[in-house]
């Protein structure tokens, strides 16, 4: 897999506001709606399918914002489990989150799969949010190189991104299947004295 | 920015302790920025996180795994816990059983399905069989992973395309956290249990405390408890964002592991001995942060929201929305509420309660069916309430049945059921969409929705459990009068 075919520099789309704080990932990817996949293809249209199906009035369901990339999102997005569907389900729909915080196995999960989870204090995505829904056909532009968010003719915020992922995408690297079997391949002597691999750790097979 | 990250690197100060001692005889590589690659010795694997991590494999055309007996599996999400398979009915829940047999079979990696006699909730088997050991990096695609650190290791969730990472490199990028140190001191009172030790932390700290942070847990009213006490604790880490949690190894450790299957014998489980115990902290190790809680202030816990850390001891009311001190702390009370039908101010104690489960990854061992058997024993259930136990493992499950605790259960009016995840999360036939009463689980998670459609959750020790199933409600075990 050629990395620079990978490299994600930008971000750029309209945008959706989901603000509730806490949402969690049996919310995003319910358990009988999501979690029986063999594929993530199978979770094309699981993101809050449940919250979805409730309210139909759900901002979600808006069509107005039908087509958004970027999900404006609210505090502790993601927390609860260390399902990977819930950031799929997420992939299926948006290729950026920003929110004021993540839970951190989301956000680890969001990385794994090059989706580009940022934050920005509630505060400043209330007010994108607020410009978004006054005109939801506002292009948002995530800037991976300047580390800005850009909503306007010079009108920009700063964002925050773990440096080793802003850089993992800008490289192309967030797919790391390939550098991880390289590097145990390189340097699998500095462990070979681990009980596990010397044999009494666990017993052999 | 290039300077605040650097700070933050400098910042993180741990030095001696057994997170950094793992890390150290782990790193295979330095990615920078904090990120080191870890070796995995042990990864677990269960139905639900896995078959696209596999798929992954097979689209690569990769046929072949480096270290297959570092990978284990088993069936527990989706199992059901009746003999009966209702199989028709759950052909979702059969094909992703088939699914992992298959990738097993495939990649040659051990599977301890239902014919082997040694299936259970994973986290429950890990440490049954010896494949949980100070020392080591264990990595399984399950939240609830940080259970194993209770053996003094480092172990976390990951999700699903991690699993695809470590099943072709036995390794992963792993995020180096700060190390928190938490002191509970003093004695824990009668009728205080592990869980509600666990329950409270979150309870006090927040639903995000841990985040950033691997927890190591010690103090003098810990010295007391068993393995699978300190399981209970650990298996919640995650539930404050801690997702690695430990406690350090000592001779209850080791002889806890002596004779297990899966682990030497005679002189080599010896110096496998001394080598896991070298990995305690060190007396002078440096922490990140510390936090003490005093023991004895301590009480029986019960949830009354859609998260863990929503909860109240049980002597005290549902806090008042005013009381929060924070915005989104309000905004996600009110939001529990909305759902639950639950009242700012109101008691938890004395609620009517609809089901009680007792089992989950956190408290299905044989210790926690003991505590809740000594509660039932000589009672009987409220009148049509439904008791679901089960035990967390086949093995937990023939103890329990070689100590007479299922006749003590059935007895009761409880049923007794075979081994898997079942109503933690509601994966299997046992799930209970639509119910209206609150359920009393000794589970790890009360989101909306966890235990079936529009269910209520209300998380609490074992014996709290067993006695909301003999009195209907929601009360304070420390009053329960126990008979032989």
């Amino acid at each position: 897999m050629s990395t620079e075919s990978k490299y994600i520099r930008k971000v750029e789309g309209t945008a959706v506001p989901y603000l509730d704080v806490n949402i969690d990932t049996d919310e995003i990817a319910p358990t009988k709606e999501a979690l029986f996949i063999l594929d993530w293809k199978e979770l094309s249209d699981a993101f809050c399918i449940k919250s979805r199906r409730k309210d139909l009035s759900h901002i979600l369901n808006d069509p107005t914002y039908s087509g958004a990339k970027i999900l404006l999102a609210g505090d502790n997005f993601g927390c609860g489990s260390s399902r990977e569907h819930a950031a799929q389900a997420a992939k299926a729909r948006y290729s950026a989150i920003i929110a004021p915080s993540f839970a951190p196995i989301f956000e680890a999960n969001c990385y794994s799969i090059g989706v580009v989870a940022i934050k920005m204090p509630a505060e400043q995505i209330a007010q994108v949010a607020e410009i978004v829904r006054k005109n939801p056909q506002t292009s948002l532009n995530i800037d991976l190189e300047k580390k800005l968010l850009e909503y306007g003719p010079s009108q920009h915020i700063p964002f925050e991104l773990e440096e080793a992922r802003r850089q993992g995408f800008l490289k192309g690297e967030w797919d790391e299947a390939g550098d991880l079997e390289k590097g145990l391949h390189n340097n699998l002597h500095k462990v070979s004295s681990l009980p596990s691999l010397a044999g009494y750790g666990f017993l052999p097979n | 920015m290039l300077l605040v990250n650097l700070l933050g690197e400098l910042l993180k100060m741990s030095k001696g302790t057994l997170y950094d001692k793992v890390l150290e005889t782990h790193t295979l590589k330095d990615l920078g920025n904090g990120r080191l690659q870890l070796f995995v010795d042990m990864h677990l694997i269960h139905e639900v996180t896995s078959p696209p991590a596999f798929g992954d494999l097979r689209a690569e055309g990769l046929t072949k795994i480096p270290f297959p007996h570092l990978n284990k599996a088993t069936m527990d999400h989706v199992v059901p816990t009746i003999d009966d398979d209702v199989a028709a009915a759950f052909a979702k829940g059969i094909r992703m059983e088939k699914a992992l047999r298959k990738n097993c079979e495939q990649y040659g990696i051990e599977l301890f399905d239902r014919q082997s006699g040694k299936q259970g909730i994973v986290h429950t088997i890990g440490p049954e069989l010896g494949l949980t050991v100070p020392g080591i990096v264990l990595v399984c695609g399950d939240s609830h992973t940080s259970t194993h650190g209770a053996f003094g290791n480092v172990s976390y969730g990951i999700g699903t395309t991690q699993v695809g990472h470590v099943l072709r490199s036995q390794s992963l990028a792993h995020q180096r956290a700060k190390v928190r140190r938490i002191n509970i001191e003093g004695t824990l009172p009668r009728g205080v249990d592990a869980k509600d030790v666990a329950l409270a932390e979150i309870m006090l700290f927040g639903s995000g405390s841990g985040a950033g942070f691997a927890q190591e847990w010690g103090g003098s009213a810990l010295e007391n408890l068993s393995m699978e006490e300190r399981m209970t604790i650990t298996n919640l880490g995650a539930e404050c964002q801690a997702n690695v949690s430990y406690f350090n190894p000592d001779y209850k450790t080791i002889n806890f592991l002596r004779g297990r299957e899966r682990v030497p014998s005679g002189e080599t489980f010896d110096k496998a001995a001394r080598y896991w115990l070298s990995f305690t902290s060190d007396k002078d190790a440096i922490y990140d942060e510390i936090k003490t809680i005093d023991a004895n202030t301590l009480r029986p816990v019960v949830t009354w929201g859609v998260n863990p850390s929503q909860a109240v001891f049980i002597d005290q009311p549902i806090p008042r929305l005013e009381s929060f001190s924070s915005d989104n702390e309000r905004k996600a009370a009110k939001k529990a509420l909305d759902y639950s039908g639950y009242k700012e101010g109101e008691y938890m104690l004395g609620k009517d309660v609809g089901a009680v489960f007792i089992g989950s990854c956190t408290n299905g061992r044989i210790s926690d069916l003991k505590k809740a058997a000594e509660v039932i024993k000589g009672y009987h259930v409220a009148d049509g309430l439904k008791v679901l136990v089960v035990p967390g493992s086949q093995q937990v499950k023939r103890e329990a049945e070689r100590l007479g605790l299922d006749k003590v259960f059935l007895e009761s009016g409880a049923e007794w059921r075979n081994a898997g995840c079942s109503m933690c999360l509601g994966m299997n036939t046992d799930r209970m969409d639509n119910f209206p009463g609150i359920i009393a689980s000794t589970s790890n998670r009360n989101y909306q929705n966890r235990q079936g459609d529009a269910t209520r959750t209300a998380l609490m020790s074992p014996t709290m459990a067993a006695y909301a199933a003999i009195t209907g409600k929601i009360g304070d075990v420390r009053e329960h009068v126990y008979r032989e």
